[in-house]
């Protein structure tokens, strides 16, 4: 496999593990700006 | 596309997709309550004459969608307890905001001179005209909606007389 190949499944797979946990971790809606900024950054390192 | 011409193993991005389709719904929600937060505080505390009333009519529609579809999705699912009482909180609070909406946008029309805001102060029977710290605030502590139909009757007339 080549290294390109295993880091972008190894980023993947740290990825699915944020979003997976992610409604877990962010609940508190007072926390809003930390949570929206967090959302931001997941959503960008996907696309 | 190009590893596979070259006989190389293709990537595949199918768990890319399943992922960011899977957290849509949470960066939809989370954007969505802070943009509606920030622009309410805002309009809450702003200069009524500062404020961009399209921008606020955006604002209010994508809210109302975005929370509304949050809700439906975070419904389809289990164990979403929390975060679908956060979605529907935003949507309530949208929802009770959007009757405010054509009053807002009747009295920040371009062209709202002295005697339509005259006009309106004598429909409502009381003073109805911005001053500096006259927030939107003011506006909605004022309990205007009844008057709906007329406010936004004379801010048509003032943007056809612009």
């Amino acid at each position: 496999m080549k290294r390109e190949q295993a880091d972008f499944e190894a980023n993947n797979l740290k990825l699915s593990n944020e979003v997976s946990t992610f409604a877990e971790r962010y609940q508190d809606e007072n926390n809003f700006e930390e949570t929206a900024t967090e959302a931001k950054n997941i959503m960008k390192r996907l696309n | 596309m190009q590893e596979g011409l070259t006989g190389e193993e293709e990537t595949n991005y199918d768990g890319v997709k399943t992922i960011v389709s899977d957290f849509t719904p949470f960066f939809e929600l989370w954007t969505t309550v802070e943009t509606w937060e920030i622009s309410q505080k805002s309009w809450r505390t702003d200069d009524f004459e500062k404020l961009d009333a399209v921008y606020l009519e955006e604002t209010v529609d994508n809210a109302k969608k975005l929370s509304a579809k949050c809700m439906k999705v975070f419904r389809s699912k289990d164990n979403m307890g929390p975060i679908l009482k956060i979605a529907e909180a935003i949507n309530k609070k949208v929802n009770e905001f959007v009757p405010n909406v054509p009053i807002i946008m009747a009295l920040r029309t371009e062209g709202m001179k002295d005697r339509h805001w005259d006009a309106i102060s004598e429909k409502v029977g009381q003073v109805v005209k911005p001053y500096p710290g006259f927030t939107m605030k003011t506006l909605l502590d004022m309990n205007l909606n009844k008057y709906e139909d007329d406010i936004v009757d004379i801010g048509e007339k003032a943007s056809k007389q612009y």
